[in-house]
């Protein structure tokens, strides 16, 4: 076995006098992928940064980190500078924001290249070509003098790796680099990440909280917890059988996803016909987002929606919550039709459906408690509640989500995503409705958490007989929370059908190429 | 205790000495209403055109008229038709700009073109042509200054409502069966406020600019009301001899327009770091 690329000792970092990491020891060898994985908060950004020097000034950094035989810490400003900008690339979770949108992606590549490699004009022109032909550019047709909001999230997710190649550095850092990516994206990239590292011999460092990319991709893993790594080894080693409690956890809590089991009756809740939803006006320049979508789902049952970004889930659903106005087609809640209705008999209508968003921090007004939060519905009841009544409706609906109804005076940002997603489903089921419409509710949260909270959907559901449309771009959770699926590309349903049997057997080559593109835990391991 | 501390360092660097000074001067015109160290209704030959004193700590006018008093009876003018003219930029901007929000399409287009076209109006000029119209005085400075008032904060609302509106808790508040008009005022409303009350600040230092220039052309309040710029103007043929009355009012209304300033400053900043922790 070669000695190590990159050696960590006993890292330690307090960020402003906080600790946020107690002495990590870990090695990269050349040409394997390490994945660093754990918890949102258990310090694995951190580290990535700390490798890369990009801390804040407040930081204070302790230990040993040797790179290639170099002890980083003691050399001076400039070596430094230099070191980080060759030898260790860096790739993020967000494509855009790591692209100038005034410099072509070609000169972006080639930034780089004049600094540490000090190449001529011609040279640099060659070696960015050469460089889109590594990340499989070339042959999607993408030449330098594109821009970067001319390409696809995934395109511009692979400019960033070209960059960050582009000096053939020793030691490639990415993270989170395809959390924001769709399923068939996210595939094509970890496999350029498994080339890079077996071809080049580049030693790759994997920041992930998805143990099934960890299954998937790494070589090794490293499991970090609370600012300390707690378990090491080869990926298949530690997943099949983890040795630590909160490895163990995780692990379990993938292979535990709920299995939904439900009652439909016979009476139909929502109905959708021939939806029909176009941007822009001359016909020439128009944008179809949904054409021709129809659909129908019984009271108690569950409907999944799948489909790329921009397959048009976010508008079929903002249609379906009487958001947005289509062009043509209409929703029917149990029976009656959402766009037709006013006053009384809308607000009636409304009780029946409310929606849960993705978490991010924008889903509750920052300057209401939680009560008014969840209260907020009750407007839909047409008659004024005594104070203390919408107080004791708070805390009930707060308890009946596993929190205390001491939190009714709490404000959202003093909780962690988790129970924000708590608090939001509340604030739907506070005015008993029958079906909850639920935008992407639990990509956004840790994999233990995300457990909890579709047990929590699928209790709800078999206690009170509800409804759920369930938005999703990750197959992997459809299974635990919906009864049907329909599968969206380019605004049309291509595949429609039982859950269980679209993901077992599809017949439309496009939910094909989503199964088979879903991390799946199980299948990498076996 | 030392996060409190980061949080409000920079802030209060702006907000204290704003403070402090807007508070003097309003405290000045306030007691200006219960009491003055002179009576300036007495003309007192005797004594004009004295330098600062002991007995008079800002000198004495034309007229002997002690130079403190009539700086404390100015505060009074220039300090409460800024207000009032900012007050009717928010009472009628502030509706203006959360409707313009709310309402895209030709509600929009309609206050926003509106705004543009008071904006077109050199602010001096059409001030001119009011006074010409209506003929000097207190009321008529405050709409004259005030209607200037108005597409600023319509603007600023705006701008500041269309974010919150594509927030995911305005859609939440649709799917909880609110209507646009009660989003607005619940919702839109308190999360444009910090934006709102820091142009505030700003607009009432401009406001106590423009009074001032208003009256020292002779087109403000008119005797025997004083106002800062009342005072700069009396001064004007004197500033050879005694340029002490036009020292202090001079200073009055940069200390204000200091004030004023740096609590908007402060404010922004303070509303800024809040935003960042979150």
């Amino acid at each position: 076995m070669s000695i190590a690329l990159l050696r960590i000792e006993d890292l330690a970092v307090s960020i402003a006098g906080k600790p946020i990491l107690h002495g990590l020891s870990f090695d990269v060898r050349a040409g394997e992928i390490l994945a660093l994985a754990g918890q949102s908060g258990s310090g694995k950004s951190t580290t990535a940064l700390a490798i890369a020097r990009l801390l804040p000034r407040a930081a204070e950094i302790n230990g040993s980190i040797v790179l290639d035989g170099i002890e980083l810490f003691s050399q001076t400003e400039k070596a430094l500078r230099d070191i980080c900008g060759r030898d260790i690339g860096l790739v993020f979770q967000e494509p855009m924001t790591a692209l100038n949108p005034v410099m072509t992606i070609g000169e972006q590549i080639a930034e780089p290249l004049r600094i540490h490699k000090k190449l001529g004009r011609a040279d640099v022109r060659e070696e960015v070509i050469r460089l889109l032909d590594r990340v499989g550019l070339m042959e999607a047709g993408i030449t330098p003098d594109r821009y970067p909001h001319e390409l696809s999230g995934g395109q511009r997710q692979r400019v960033a790796i070209a960059m960050a190649v582009s000096c053939a550095p020793k030691l490639l850092i990415a993270d989170e680099p395809t959390t924001a990516l769709d399923v068939t994206t996210q595939a094509q990239l970890l496999k350029l990440f498994r080339t890079l590292a077996q071809e080049d011999k580049i030693g790759v460092v994997l920041i992930t909280h998805d143990l099934a990319v960890v299954a998937e991709t790494a070589d090794r893993v490293a499991i970090m917890h609370e600012g300390k790594i707690i378990e090491e080894g080869l990926a298949r080693d530690v997943l099949r059988t983890p040795r630590h409690s909160v490895t163990q956890d995780m692990v379990a809590a993938l292979s535990r996803l709920p299995v939904r089991t439900s009652r439909p009756r016979a009476e139909s809740i929502l109905e959708v016909s021939n939806l029909e939803r176009r941007y822009g006006g001359v016909a020439a320049t128009q944008f179809t987002a949904l054409h021709d979508v129809s659909f129908s789902l019984k009271q108690g049952e569950s409907l999944g929606i799948v489909g790329e970004s921009g397959s048009g889930k976010s508008t079929l659903l903002r249609a379906i919550l009487g958001l947005d106005k289509p062009n043509g087609g209409d929703v029917r809640i149990a029976g009656a039709s959402l766009f037709g209705a006013r006053g009384k008999e809308n607000r009636a209508l409304r009780r029946k459906i409310q929606a849960v968003f993705q978490d991010p921090a924008g889903s509750f007004d920052p300057r209401f408690s939680v009560e008014r939060i969840v209260t907020e519905p009750l407007h839909l009841l047409g008659e004024r509640l005594s104070r203390s009544e919408r107080r004791k409706r708070a805390e009930t609906v707060l308890e009946r989500v596993g929190l205390s109804g001491s939190v009714a005076h709490r404000f959202p940002h003093e909780f962690s995503g988790g129970q924000r997603q708590r608090i939001a489903i509340a604030r739907a089921l506070i005015i008993e409705p029958s079906l909850i419409a639920l935008d992407e509710a639990v990509s956004a949260l840790d994999i233990s958490a995300r457990v909890q909270i579709l047990e929590l959907l699928n209790a709800l559901s078999r206690d009170l007989g509800i409804s759920y449309v369930f938005v999703t771009h990750d197959l992997s959770l459809v299974r635990s929370i919906t009864d049907r699926l329909i599968v969206l590309q380019s605004g049309r349903i291509v595949e429609t059908g039982a859950t269980v049997d679209v993901l077992a057997a599809p017949h439309h080559p496009y939910t094909a190429s989503l199964v088979a593109a879903t991390p799946d835990f199980a299948r990498a391991l076996s | 205790m030392t996060d409190l501390w980061r949080e409000w360092r920079i802030p209060l660097a702006y907000i204290v000495p704003g403070a402090v000074l807007v508070a003097v001067l309003v405290l000045a015109g306030l007691i200006s209403y219960i009491w003055l160290p002179c009576d300036v209704t007495l003309v007192n030959i005797a004594e004009k055109l004295q330098p600062p004193s002991w007995a008079h700590p800002f000198g004495t006018d034309q007229l002997g008229r002690d130079g403190l008093s009539l700086i404390m009876l100015g505060a009074r003018t220039s300090l409460g038709v800024a207000f009032a003219a900012v007050a009717l930029g928010l009472g009628v901007g502030v509706p203006l700009g959360l409707l313009a929000a709310a309402r895209h399409g030709v509600i929009d287009q309609i206050v926003m073109r509106f705004s543009d076209a008071i904006f077109a109006f050199p602010a001096v000029l059409t001030a001119i042509l009011i006074m010409a119209v209506s003929g000097p005085g207190a009321v008529n400075v405050i709409v004259a200054i005030g209607i200037f008032n108005i597409p600023v904060f319509a603007k600023v609302t705006r701008g500041a409502g269309l974010v919150q509106w594509q927030l995911a808790y305005v859609a939440a508040a649709r799917v909880a069966g609110k209507g646009r008009l009660s989003i607005a005022l619940e919702h839109i409303l308190h999360n444009a406020a910090p934006t709102i009350i820091a142009q505030a600040a700003v607009q009432f230092s401009m406001g106590i600019i423009a009074e001032a220039g208003l009256s020292y052309i002779g087109l403000g309040v008119q005797p025997p009301d004083q106002s800062w710029g009342r005072l700069l103007n009396e001064a004007q043929t004197l500033i050879g001899l005694a340029p002490h009355l036009a020292i202090f009012p001079g200073l009055a209304i940069l200390l204000a327009v200091l004030g004023f300033n740096l609590l908007g400053e402060g404010l922004h900043a303070a509303f800024d770091s809040r935003r960042q922790r979150r």
